[in-house]
């Protein structure tokens, strides 16, 4: 007998009480329990990425903090921008690490976020697909378009021009590249282990 | 009983079938999914492709492990190492540059031969020794990633098998841009201090200002600009820039007096003396020159406003000011320098740091020191003393016995090396000078180089950085320190490393 299984993502997260969801997420081995300047910066970026593809995404990081039992950490607005603005990137740059519990909590949202915003994010990505291999401009894709010119305006207008790596992302060209490798996270974000996967990959290169 | 698993995503279905060795225990209920624990067959469709993947377990746990391998590098942009143990990469996955997609490789072994002969004769058309190759868009990597993690998370299926998750070392971070991106950085800073440095020798040393006669009054002006030039020219003091003195001093105030010579007051109509005059009369004594003190406030004026300059775009031409500071190190006042427009004070931190006395106008009298401070354009910051150094700055007492100094070292590694969590962006080792106290606290630091300025937060410095344990920032001595004191070298390596070196 031939038994066929077909299992769908799960794509709806229990709400466990709130230390529970942030134990998904290993602690990866590093100092003081304080994130390295790469991760803080991904983890605001990948954020960026989600304003940029909804209008409103800062609304809905905090109602999902809410909903995910997260306000203990995120308290409120203030909270999560000085929690952001742990991005060495950033103009507001406050000069304090970001710990790993924090930073649990924003990756648990992001990919909170992402997974209720699966079937565009795959969308945009096969448009793009599409359009680069007919060799087509962007803009022919409206959604796409807004996109990458919301993320672009999103990056300049918040990030400090005077760093270095800031300066490396000043054309066009290369800032669409960083709001299309962004998308492809959000999307692998979506997936059953994605939000290990993405919490993982913050820490590559930065452990002994 | 063949077991049947599929994992079914939009492009791409991973289909495992197997068996189970574990006999149902007698009386229990029919299992609905029986575990399985041996495979027979792995199949791995992609829409699109004709043929699937197909192998038995090996197969299988090539897969896993370079697929999984591959989603941590695709979202970190970091290599990852795949490592197997001993056992062959049947499958391999690599980037193709600029195209968005991902070569997906197997190899055609034996083993390969047997299971694609089981799955599906049209794979026979394969011969031995070539090998599949299939290009998968980023969508499609991301189906096989969670076709792989569905598989990996159903518990009655291979329950042996697993991927364990880990962020890969630092050794494995290559540098991240290439190497002209990366020297872009330097070059500018370069030319930027180049730029500084020029601007800065366009302006006249305000040394060898002639001091003395105030210009906010009108009938002394001439006589004191006749009397300024002769005695420029009589006194044969080397001037590097021919500027006329006048272009420094912005108009309503005059600068006060160093050390007023008699010739000088002298010059002074007598009937006149002025409320400038007086002012300056009355604050002279109160101007620290001492060298070691102006040194301090000098180190501790340029971390002020290198840390609260946030916007560097924001100006538009070089702005360069007077800036008074207090015995404590506080900003108590600055002015504009000819040629920089009132409103560029805005764009630089000075309003900010600003120290307005709670008192009101009748704070008392403290002494305080002059510094020229040149906001560039370009972002870089020049902070010196207005009057230059009389003499040479030292950098206060100093611990001698080499005995403590060595054991100092030791202990100032063991403290800075605790708190440093050893990840810097920094591609360059951040140098300080670090000076400590006998009991290993620090009390002062001095980045070396613009890295040291740029990436201090990444180091613990400035966290255990306690002056007051020399008494520095004391009402009484103000900031230089009252305790002998050990200067060190630290720098801080990219890699890791901690290097503490004695600069006695």
């Amino acid at each position: 007998m031939n038994l066929a299984v077909s299992l769908m993502p799960t794509n709806t997260p229990t709400v466990p009480s709130k230390p529970m969801i942030l134990d998904n997420l290993p602690d990866p081995p590093v100092s003081n329990q304080l994130c390295p300047p790469r991760t803080r910066q991904q983890i605001d970026l990948i954020l960026l990425a989600i304003e940029a593809l909804e209008l409103g995404g800062s609304e809905a990081m905090l109602y999902a903090a809410k909903e995910l039992e997260l306000q203990d950490i995120i308290k409120n607005r203030v909270v999560l921008w000085r929690l952001r603005c742990t991005n060495p990137w950033r103009r507001s740059y406050t000069r304090r690490s970001l710990e790993l519990e924090e930073a649990k909590a924003m990756v648990v949202i992001t990919s909170h976020l992402a997974r209720r915003m699966t079937v565009l994010i795959r969308q945009l990505l096969m448009a793009y697909q599409q359009l680069s291999e007919k060799q087509l401009p962007l803009e022919n894709h409206l959604r796409l378009s807004e996109y990458f010119e919301r993320f672009r305006t999103h990056f300049r207008s918040r990030m400090n021009p005077r760093r270095a790596k800031v300066i490396a992302y000043s054309s066009d060209e290369k800032l669409n590249e960083l709001a299309l490798s962004l998308l492809n996270q959000l999307l692998f974000c979506t997936g059953t282990s994605g939000m290990q996967r993405f919490w993982i990959s913050l820490f590559d290169g930065e452990v002994a | 009983m063949t077991i049947r698993r599929q994992y079914s995503l939009p492009n791409c279905t991973l289909i495992l079938e197997g068996l189970s060795d574990s006999v149902p225990e007698a009386g229990t209920h029919v299992d609905a999914r029986p575990l399985m624990t041996i495979l027979i067959n792995a199949e791995c469709h992609v829409v699109g492709e004709a043929q699937p993947l197909t192998g038995g377990r090996e197969f299988l746990e090539s897969l896993l492990r370079a697929v999984s391998g591959y989603a941590q590098q695709f979202l970190s942009q970091i290599p990852h190492p795949i490592s197997g143990g001993d056992k062959p990469a049947l499958v391999k996955l690599q980037k193709l540059e600029g195209k968005n997609l991902h070569r997906l490789t197997l190899l055609n072994t034996s083993e390969q031969e047997s299971g694609a002969g089981k799955a599906t004769p049209g794979m026979m058309v394969i011969a031995p020794e070539k090998t599949v190759q299939i290009d998968l868009t980023s969508v499609q990597l991301f189906d096989l990633v969670e076709a792989i993690d569905q598989f990996l998370a159903d518990s009655r299926t291979l329950p042996d098998l697993g991927i364990s998750l880990q962020p890969v070392s630092r050794r494995h971070r290559q540098a991240d841009q290439p190497i002209v991106q990366r020297a872009a950085p330097a070059a500018l800073g370069i030319t930027g201090l180049a730029l500084a440095a020029s601007s800065l020798f366009l302006l006249p040393i305000p040394e060898v200002r002639e001091p003395g006669v105030p210009e906010t009054e009108p009938d002394s002006r001439e006589l004191s600009s006749e009397n300024s030039e002769d005695e420029t020219l009589s006194a044969t003091t080397p001037t590097p820039t021919p500027t006329p003195p006048e272009t420094l001093i912005s108009p309503e105030t005059a600068n006060p007096t160093i050390a007023p010579e008699a010739s000088e007051t002298d010059q002074t109509p007598p009937s006149a003396p002025s409320a400038t005059q007086l002012r300056e009369v009355l604050t002279a004594n109160s101007q620290i020159t001492d060298p070691t003190e102006l040194g301090y406030l000098q180190r501790n004026l340029h971390k002020q406003l290198y840390q609260a300059w946030q916007n560097r775009q924001a100006l538009e031409e070089n702005s360069a000011y007077q800036v008074t500071v207090g015995k404590d190190g506080a900003v108590i006042g600055y002015k504009p320098v000819k040629g920089t427009p009132i409103e560029a004070a805005e764009k630089t931190p000075l309003s900010e740091l600003l120290y307005i006395p709670k008192t009101g106008g009748s704070s008392p009298q403290e002494s305080y020191a002059l510094f020229l401070a040149v906001f560039t354009k370009e972002g870089s910051l020049e902070v010196s003393p207005w009057h230059g150094f009389r003499g040479k700055a030292t950098l206060g007492q100093k611990i001698t016995q080499a005995t403590v100094i060595e054991d100092l070292k030791t202990k100032l590694y063991e403290r800075v090396n605790e708190k440093w969590d050893k990840s810097l962006t920094s591609t360059q080792d951040l140098v300080y000078r670090v000076a400590v106290t006998e009991d290993v606290e620090i009390v002062d630091y001095q980045p070396r180089n613009q890295a040291a300025w740029d990436y201090v937060d990444q180091t613990p410095i400035e966290g255990l950085l306690n002056p007051k344990a020399a008494g520095i920032g004391s009402k009484e001595t103000g900031l230089v320190p009252q305790k002998p004191l050990a200067q060190f070298r630290v720098a801080f390596k990219p890699d890791g490393d901690l290097e503490v070196t004695s600069l006695n």
